[in-house]
């Protein structure tokens, strides 16, 4: 179903309604294996709630369209991050099962209405002569194709990478034993900042961000009431004028005058950075990401 | 601590928050080669601080076979740009033998005819240049020229293109440590920016005119990315810009420059000795130029073609 959520539909009603079952159901299918303590599911729950939330406020993106598998994603992404806390190595060969899926012409894979990826052979199995050609490719490819030529019917990608880590021991199926949904979290380095001080070595981190990332994020900075904060930062002695230049690519004598002019909007920036109005918000968004491990790993 | 309403709104304008981690199918794009330079760059500045992404970019990339160098591809603007040349800045870091090397010439006829020059130079690396340049008529250009020269990026969405710029020096070696940088004029005031890695060394004032000489001095063996703001009213053009590869340049390093001063002070008119120097150091133009000039004294065509060698590359 395809729906565009309205911005007068009851956010509740929406997560209550529409979006706890579809979590349930996702976190049932993908975990079943799992021996997992009782409280996971929980964890999981109240994760996939808060980015829901989070994303529902998201002023700049465009509305979700298709709420189920808009949630349905979202809970599969916060278990991929808790199978990442879990067993790294798993998931690394995840990925490497999903490169070779994708990469060599001997398997085919089949996305089922559910988002479930079911894998399977060719049925003319030479067909085609894409392959990842290293060793390490060709020798995973080879236990895939003995799985699935021998396996009584088609595995989905779980189950699959399962087998292999079984067969192989490069990694130990998913076990669990609770407070991994904590591992993925971290503080929100945003209610950290509490003084002048911290904001001093928030700053000194903008200051390292990559060029495009800094600038998608400075120049759009506004407060509540849409005008640039980049002022306050001068006026509150957070940064010199200097510093504020050298971070926008100002001469020191241009700030005042540029600062007029802010914020920018995402069209503006855009046009000056040679990407699109998305790639900007991307943009802004690794940056924030970027500050807020960095920020953590201060603390 | 009860927050100051100011301090407030900076921070929630400013401060960090979490994102999901790149997807499967990001890191898969920048495995291949196929991410666009936005998607490249999030993918990599995460990876840069999240060790989890990272450990997962490095082990995909070994296991298809890839290499950290599929990220040399043209970035559109300079942050991913210094990225590049901090690829190519390990490449030039590293010690690099002073003496040049002599290639077999596995493929050629041996010269039948016996060249007597370069034995009194005092130096035996010029001499075994000298005498392997006429040796084998012709000098290949050195490595560092494939560095500072990336190819032209292919857009995956070619809208409008921007026009051809001429940007000066480009994808060469300077002995000067203050270089004239010119370029191809626009209408609007210029605001050049010089980068050493992810730092902006040297930037100039706004310019009415298409040209600024660096300063202050940059560092020596080191390689620079460089760009023109172009400021127009509110709008600002950049040079270069995609597809056009970025400008670099790299300054002569101590141990060269020494030496290209001492050949200049001692054989100030030995163009062949010059020619041979320059075009080790990959200084194309002047290698050309010198080479020519001796090829005129020297019309055998062994030594016309070397010029010719040279200004090929």
């Amino acid at each position: 179903m395809t729906q565009t959520i309205s911005s007068d539909y009851s956010a509740d009603t929406l997560l209550v309604d529409r979006a706890l079952p579809v979590i349930d159901t996702v976190v049932r299918r993908r975990c079943r294996h799992w021996k997992m303590a009782n409280d996971l599911r929980d964890d999981v729950r109240a994760e996939v709630m808060v980015r829901l939330v989070k994303r529902l406020r998201d002023s700049e993106s465009a509305p979700i369209g298709g709420f189920e598998e808009y949630v349905a994603g979202v809970t599969s992404r916060v278990i991929d991050d808790v199978i990442r806390a879990l067993s790294p190595e798993w998931a690394r060969l995840k990925h490497r099962v999903r490169y070779v899926l994708g990469h060599d012409d001997r398997f085919r894979v089949v996305t089922l209405a559910d988002g479930r990826v079911s894998c399977s052979l060719q049925a003319v199995p030479l067909l085609g002569q894409r392959r990842v050609r290293t060793h390490a490719a060709d020798a995973l490819a080879r236990t895939m194709i003995d799985i699935l030529r021998h396996g009584e019917r088609e595995p989905l990608l779980d189950e699959l990478v399962n087998e292999i880590a079984a067969r192989t021991g490069v990694a130990e199926p998913i076990r669990t034993s609770g407070e991994h949904i904590a591992a993925t979290r971290m503080p929100d380095p945003g209610a950290l900042v509490e003084s002048a001080q911290s904001l001093r070595s928030l700053w000194s981190e903008i200051a390292e961000l990559p060029r495009r990332q800094r600038l998608a994020l400075l120049l759009n900075a506004r407060d509540a009431a849409g005008d640039s904060v980049l002022r306050l930062l001068v006026a509150e002695g957070i940064v010199s004028s200097c510093e504020l230049a050298s971070a926008l690519e100002l001469r020191e004598a241009d700030v005042d005058l540029f600062l007029g002019r802010l914020p920018l909007m995402d069209l503006a920036i855009a046009d000056s950075l040679h990407v699109t109005r998305q790639q900007v918000i991307n943009l802004r968004r690794a940056a924030r990401d970027r500050l807020a491990r960095r920020m953590a790993r201060k603390r | 601590m009860r927050m100051m309403p100011d301090y407030d709104a900076i921070s929630r304008a400013l401060g960090g928050e979490l994102e999901d981690h790149p997807t499967y199918e990001m890191l898969e794009q920048v495995v291949d080669g196929s991410a666009d330079d936005v998607t490249r760059e999030i993918v990599e500045s995460h990876a840069a601080v999240c060790s989890t992404c990272d450990a997962e970019l490095r082990d995909l990339m070994a296991f298809a076979g890839r290499t950290q160098r599929s990220s040399l591809r043209w970035l559109a603007a300079a942050a991913a740009v210094i990225a590049v040349i901090l690829t190519g800045g390990y490449l030039w870091m590293r010690p690099r033998p002073v003496e040049p090397v002599v290639r077999a010439s596995t493929h050629q006829q041996p010269p039948k005819r016996v060249v007597v020059v370069a034995s009194g130079y005092g130096r035996e690396d010029w001499d075994a240049a000298v005498r392997d340049a006429l040796a084998r008529g012709t000098i290949d250009a050195p490595p560092i020229l494939r560095e500072l020269r990336p190819p032209r990026e292919v857009l995956r969405n070619p809208g409008s293109r921007p026009a051809t710029v001429v940007m000066n020096p480009a994808g060469m070696v300077v002995d000067s440590t203050t270089p004239l940088l010119t370029w191809s004029a626009r209408p609007g005031r210029y605001v050049v920016s010089v980068y050493d890695g992810f730092e902006r060394v040297a930037h100039s004032a706004a310019l009415r005119s298409p040209e600024w000489r660096v300063s202050p001095p940059l560092p020596r063996g080191r390689t620079y990315a460089w760009q023109v703001e172009i400021h127009r009213g509110d709008s600002v053009e950049l040079l270069s810009a995609p597809p056009a590869p970025p400008a670099f340049f790299y300054v002569l390093d101590e141990k060269n420059a020494s030496s290209l001063a001492e050949a200049r002070r001692r054989f100030p008119t030995d163009h062949l000795l010059l020619g041979v120097l320059h075009a080790r150091f990959g200084m194309q133009q002047t290698a050309a130029e010198e080479l020519r000039i001796h090829a005129a004294q020297h019309p055998e065509a062994r030594h016309a073609s070397l010029a010719d060698s040279v200004a090929h590359w």
